[in-house]
């Protein structure tokens, strides 16, 4: 049995006999990787708020609060065997961003299951980030308004070489319908999972993905938020499309872009800042189209510093019933300027200044400014 | 009667070469002495120094070119290897998923460090031998094999060392060729 440590040149070859302690492995020839992350990151956001749909609206007089937090520390392990279908990978890792603890004295925030999942062959199956998720992401602290990012359970064939790599992937289908009282539903009366292709091209010039997904929203007697009960049933065909590049600039610096547009994309954007569609009364599901989209550029000042100024947007067309609502998102726009330096090898300490803004159907506005200081250890 | 054009490309030398100053003055003084051995009929004369020029010249091109080449791979390889350095960088992706990154890097700089061995065919021949440059090109080509096996086993956690001993190899190298100079 061999016992490796993450990025260590060095491993320890354990033996019963010398061991004081076992580690029941199901294969002799599987190794195992432990390893993790130690993060604390400083948030000053005036207004107390944070750099998603959340923003307060029209919230000038609010203060300013400051809050530190190691709940993004994780802890992962991998395992690795070979098999006749190749070689087994597997992982189970976490953070600490579950139930929240309190501030007052302890700050127990919970462990929470972040990705799950064994690689053979071409097959992913598990619990990790969905293939629509924009595969090329930015420097940032704060993610930026606009993600696509979900992390889901989901089964993947997926075929790759040096300069590309495709994937269908079959994932956990949820439907969320905003209803006429503003709120957003999930019907839980899913019945196919969502469908998602990738393409991935690897250049020496950059990046490109694309990916494109088929979802079918439904719901079968749902209840709305007021609990009525509706008494039919009714679906949709939804639809996305993800595009995201990193093109390489003067020597290591780069610009990296992502679109996004869809019919019923919902979820995936935003982290759910808009609904797949609207559901009316009569238990109707109309799609609604939401779109967003980011620019970066990241500039390394020298090998161990490097900025980067990111502006995002996203946004919806939500329904006319909600044109005067307060509660019910129309767009999110942020800028973000960062700096980061790589101190010693695994670590890494930066510094963000984000200034975003949410505005509601009603035409309301509300904008935060969060300064983020961020220190991050890998082990 | 011969047209002067100092930068014809049918003069059989690959117009990219023209990029070089020293290229650009080879070529002018060669379509020169084809404009003079024209008007004055000296045809076996002007044959026989431009056969001698373009030995001259090619070999010298050569040089700059394998010169070039090298730089090029070798700045290419520095820049993935920075890039290997700041995955730390990515909150979103699973460790498996930056382990395939890794991964991709890892055949990428086999992959050139293949490039870099094959294009020791320019250095001379005395250079080679007198300070075991074959040595090196040897180590390299197969610390370059074993960076491929380590990346199609999915051995990623001997990456990073396979990586500084393989920047040992080029630091080696390039100071042998410094103090030959």
């Amino acid at each position: 049995m061999r016992f490796y440590f993450k990025n260590s040149a060095l491993f320890i070859i354990f033996s019963s006999t010398l061991c004081a302690f076992n580690l029941e492995l199901k294969n002799s020839e599987t190794i195992v990787n432990i390893g993790g992350r130690v993060e604390l990151n400083t948030f000053m956001s005036s207004p107390d708020g944070s750099h998603n749909a959340q923003i307060p609206i029209d919230s000038i007089e609010k203060e300013r609060h400051l809050t530190m937090s190691a709940s993004s520390s994780r802890l992962w392990l991998k395992t690795r065997v070979p098999s006749k279908y190749g070689v087994i990978r597997s992982i189970i890792e976490t953070d600490f961003n579950g139930v929240k603890g309190t501030e007052t004295n302890t700050n127990s925030h919970n462990l929470r299951l972040r990705n799950a999942y064994i690689q053979v062959g071409n097959w992913t199956i598990g619990q990790t980030n969905s293939a629509f998720n924009a595969y090329i992401t930015t420097d940032i602290i704060l993610t930026a308004i606009n993600d696509t990012f979900v992390r889901q359970p989901l089964i993947r064939y997926g075929a790759e070489n040096r300069s590309w790599r495709y994937d269908i992937s079959f994932e956990q289908p949820e439907t969320t319908l905003l209803d006429s009282n503003a709120k957003v539903i999930t019907p839980k009366d899913d019945i196919i999972p969502d469908i998602i292709a990738r393409i991935l091209f690897f250049e020496p010039w950059g990046d490109i993905a694309f990916s494109a997904m088929g979802r079918y929203l439904n719901q079968n007697r749902a209840t709305l938020s007021d609990d009525t009960q509706l008494q039919n049933s009714d679906s949709a065909l939804a639809w996305g499309l993800n595009f995201s590049a990193k093109l390489k600039v003067f020597k290591r610096n780069d610009i990296r872009i992502a679109y996004h547009y869809g019919d019923g994309m919902g979820r995936y954007l935003s982290y759910d800042a808009y609904p797949a569609g609207y559901i009316n009364n009569d238990g109707k599901i109309e799609t609604q189209k939401s779109f967003g989209g980011h620019i970066a550029y990241c500039h390394w000042w020298n090998k161990e510093l490097k900025s980067t100024v990111a502006l995002s947007y996203s946004g919806t067309k939500n329904n006319s019933y909600f044109k005067d609502n307060d509660d019910v998102n129309k767009e999110l726009v942020s800028s973000q300027l960062n700096l980061f330096w790589l101190p010693i090898q695994n670590s890494l300490i930066g510094i963000e200044y984000a200034k975003a803004s949410r505005t509601v159907e009603s035409g309301k506005k509300g904008n935060i400014e969060i300064v983020t200081l961020m220190m991050r250890y890998n082990f | 009667m011969y047209k002067f054009s100092p930068l014809k490309k049918s003069r059989g030398i690959p117009q990219d070469n023209c990029k070089s100053i020293i290229v650009k003055i080879n070529i002018f003084v060669k379509d020169y002495f084809f404009m003079i051995a024209s008007k004055k009929m000296l045809k076996t004369k002007f044959l026989l120094i431009t056969t001698l020029l373009l030995t001259g010249c090619s070999s010298k091109i050569d040089t700059l070119q394998q010169d070039t080449e090298h730089k090029k791979n070798s700045n290419e390889f520095k820049i993935i290897m920075h890039e290997l350095s700041y995955l730390i960088y990515d909150t979103s992706k699973s460790e498996l998923e930056i382990d395939n990154i890794r991964r991709r890097y890892a055949f990428t700089l086999a992959d050139k460090i293949q490039n870099l061995t094959l294009q020791t065919t320019g250095i001379p021949e005395e250079m080679l031998s007198n300070i075991s440059f074959s040595q090196y090109i040897q180590q390299l080509n197969t610390q370059g094999k074993e960076l491929q096996e380590i990346a199609k086993n999915y051995e990623l956690e001997k990456l990073n060392s396979k990586i500084d001993a393989i920047k040992r190899t080029c630091t080696d190298c390039h100071d042998k060729v410094r103090s030959y100079k």
